[in-house]
């Protein structure tokens, strides 16, 4: 995808484009750049994880609740253009620090397209209509 | 009475200050215009939509950029200082804006009181054709007749009278519109020129007329008589013309003289340009700018669609760890000189008191503009709970920007910081903001908590705060002069203007 | 054609002129009535002659109502914007006008016809100068449209930032 072309332009705003009825990747209530992820996408979230052998660098644990993710790529200057970040909570309830994170590409991931998560990045702003 | 159109010593003298602060003030204007080459007819300031812009640069379409990306860096030739120092350019134009307006004031009231305005301001309508006759004459390559017993011609009076009458208080208030405190008391009076970003075409147009009023001046005086105009306007009357073409000349290189010494000066030594000229601007700007109380409240309809930004997120891990967990991990730390310090989640902070809403215009240093709807909890609400000491004069809030790291168009490195005075705490609309436009502040624009004080100039407004403390003295903090951008850029600490 | 188009944009005569890319306006609409007024005026300035001047020879009539209906006609399809060519060629054919008045405005001062002595062979003619500002002028806004400088309708900058 070149950057810019077929993502919805940042002056524009409003709802996103209609994609007849099929679930789709909302942005997240809490806040405006984060966005849901789909069952599908937080498996695979899972796998890598599982395949990268990725644990809590506090206290070690390996399992975790798979949250948001995050479009790096617009917002940092020192990150890829298709990075993201997707937000992992270990599940050890004596963890001292259970937020952390996982940084991947976009098709590592995401199952289909990536439109509105990184447009919910530039829209964040956007005043209501 | 009947006046003599002579020229007394207080108009000569009026004259040649005139043309020193004239250059001063367009020098320094050229160079507040570089910080953003860009003008609109929008208050939004919309990408794209400027009806005239001074730069080459292109902005990238799939990263953020800032404003600081798009600043240019002029010349000294035609900017003061030049290279992109608006810190000192503003300070420049201040000063001799100032001058400008006490020489002018001194030039009303003389004009007035001793009846030479009537060598200015028409008698009768009659003006308007024979100036009309003045240019039919001038375009058949001969000099037109002179007003009876008047050292003008029509068309030559009608100019002037535009221009000392007209343009220049036209400069003064379009100029003011664009004062940050100015406007948030007085929206009215910004709506009065059609907007902020009206107000700023408006004053740019004027430039453009006072330049060419220099150059159509200077040629008249050259094709009516250098020598014996210069002698009217040195001597006070017609003699010594030789003397005279060379002393007019001197007067030109001694104010050429003050412009290198200036510009040399700013960029040699810019801290001390910014301590003194400061200094003379803080007698004007505090009495009569301190005072005012932002009243704004934009309707819905005027929101920006696009809200402009300066400054680029931290790029740490740790933030955007933070961010994809909503900041769930962030503290604001408030300490310093208080009796109460205080660590405090977003939901603490929140819970500290009803949310203030705002729907205000953010008016950048660079002279761009946005309206935005801004949600948080009023500064003083803060205040009171950590009860600062009685020696604490000022409020630093420290942010999670890391200018050697975020940003690559700034003009230092260093953590971002800025210090305000304790007293603007208590002003209307003064408010930490965790909200925009009705959702949590997004990241571009400082999550998850930034400062609004809406009569200050927008680079006072942290963003990405997560330290507060109250202190007596800044002198000590970064480079001493009250906040990053005063650091580096040389700004004032206090931007009512 | 094309190639000495791309060495002319890489000279840097071109660079110097379009002050190297560091002032543009975004005023399509501005710059067009600015355009059409100029040819008009070029046209005006000469029926004020053929008016207020008694006795000039039927040439100079002549000479009046084409250069008048070729000012205008010029001036109009500036603002024909359905198909971007038509007011694109009208600019150039507003330059050929105006060279071709200026050269006419021009070898007329040098000498005097007969039957038009009042406005020929001489340069202290006010109408005369008004219509070389006026043409110069047109020909001036069209350099700054072709160098990047302005645009002129229906064009419009391709600014996004």
């Amino acid at each position: 995808m070149r950057a810019g072309d077929d993502l919805p332009g940042r002056d524009e705003v409003g709802a996103p484009p209609a994609c007849g009825g099929k679930r789709r990747r909302m942005p997240a209530e809490v806040r405006p750049e984060l966005v849901s992820l789909l069952p599908a996408d937080r498996d695979r979230v899972r796998g890598l994880l599982t395949a990268k052998g990725g644990h809590c660098e506090s206290c070690g644990g390996t399992d975790f609740e798979i949250g948001h993710a995050l479009y790096l790529g617009f917002l940092f200057l020192d990150e890829d253009d298709d990075a993201y970040m997707v937000a992992l909570t270990c599940r050890n309830l004596e963890c001292a620090h259970p937020h952390t994170a996982i940084r991947l590409h976009e098709n590592d991931f995401l199952s289909g397209d990536g439109t509105l998560a990184r447009a919910a990045t530039w829209l964040a702003s956007a005043p209501p209509r | 009475m009947t006046t003599t159109f002579d020229y007394p010593v207080w108009l000569r003298v009026d004259h040649w200050l005139n043309v020193l602060f004239v250059t001063l003030i367009i020098r320094s204007g050229i160079e507040i215009l570089a910080t953003h080459p860009k003008l609109y007819w929008n208050d939004d300031s919309r990408p794209g939509s400027e009806w005239a812009r001074f730069t080459r640069k292109v902005m990238p379409k799939n990263k953020l950029y800032d404003t600081l990306d798009e600043e240019e860096d002029y010349s000294p030739f035609i900017s003061l200082p030049g290279h992109a120092q608006l810190g000192i350019g503003r300070h420049w134009h201040f000063v001799a804006v100032i001058g400008w307006i006490l020489v002018g004031l001194s030039y009303y009231i003389l004009l007035f009181t001793t009846g030479q305005w009537h060598r200015y301001w028409p008698a009768s309508w009659s003006i308007f054709p024979e100036a009309w006759n003045d240019i039919v004459t001038y375009m058949t390559f001969n000099l037109p007749p002179l007003l009876p017993g008047e050292p003008l011609d029509a068309m030559q009076k009608l100019a002037y009278a535009g221009v000392i009458f007209g343009l220049a208080p036209f400069q003064i208030l379009t100029g003011a519109a664009q004062s940050p405190a100015v406007e948030a008391r007085f929206p009215w009076y910004v709506r009065m020129f059609g907007g902020r970003q009206w107000a700023r075409s408006l004053h740019f147009i004027g430039l453009v007329a006072f330049i060419g009023f220099i150059i159509i001046h200077l040629s008249m005086v050259f094709f009516w008589g250098w020598g014996h105009l210069t002698a009217a306007m040195i001597f006070g009357s017609i003699r010594n013309t030789h003397w005279a073409t060379a002393l007019s000349l001197l007067i030109i290189a001694a104010i050429v003289a003050v412009h290198v010494a200036a510009t040399l000066w700013s960029l040699r030594n810019p801290r001390s340009v910014q301590r003194v000229l400061d200094a003379v601007v803080a007698v004007v700007r505090r009495p009569l700018l301190r005072p005012l109380n932002s009243r704004q409240h934009y309707p819905e309809r005027k929101l920006t669609a696009q809200h402009r930004v300066n400054g680029k997120p931290p790029c740490s891990v740790e933030y955007k760890v933070m961010a994809v967990h909503n900041f769930a991990d962030w503290r604001l730390r408030v300490g310093g000189l208080v009796e109460n310090p205080v660590t405090l989640d977003l939901a603490g902070l929140r819970a500290l008191g009803e949310p203030e809403m705002q729907r205000v215009m953010h008016n950048c240093v660079q002279g761009w503009t946005s309206i935005g709807q801004w949600g948080g909890l009023h500064l003083s609400a803060l205040v009171e709970l950590v009860r600062p000491l009685p020696e604490a004069k000022y409020i630093c809030s420290m942010t999670m920007q890391d200018n050697d790291r975020d940003e690559p168009s700034s003009h230092g490195g260093g953590q971002f910081y800025e210090v305000m005075d304790l007293e603007l705490a208590y002003k209307p609309q003064t408010i930490l903001a965790y909200e925009m436009n009705g959702k949590p502040l997004p990241i571009k624009h400082g999550a998850p908590l930034r400062l609004r004080v809406e009569t200050q100039v927008g680079f006072k407004m942290a963003k990405w705060i997560n330290r507060i403390e109250f202190i007596n003295d800044y002198s000590g903090i970064g480079k001493g002069a009250g906040g990053w951008r005063e650091d580096n850029v040389y700004y004032a600490k206090d931007v009512e203007i | 054609m094309v190639a000495v188009i791309e060495r002319w944009k890489r000279s840097r005569l071109y660079e110097l002129l379009r002050l190297k890319g560091y002032v543009a306006f975004n005023l399509p609409r501005t710059v067009t009535v600015l355009g059409a007024t100029l040819l008009t005026g070029i046209a005006a300035a000469h029926v004020y002659v053929l008016t207020s001047r008694p006795a000039l020879p039927t040439s100079f009539f002549v000479y009046t109502a084409i250069l008048g209906a070729c000012c205008l006609l010029t001036a109009a399809s500036l603002w024909l914007g359905r198909n971007p060519r038509v007011p694109q060629v009208g600019w150039f054919i507003g330059d050929l006008v105006s060279v071709a008045f200026l050269a006419v405005y021009l070898a007329t001062r040098a000498m005097t016809l007969p039957g038009m002595v009042a406005v020929t062979g001489r340069w202290d003619f006010a109408p005369g100068t008004m219509a070389g500002m006026l043409a110069l002028g047109f020909i001036a806004v069209h350099m700054s449209v072709l160098l990047g400088i302005n645009v002129s309708y229906p064009q419009r900058q391709p600014w996004f930032d």
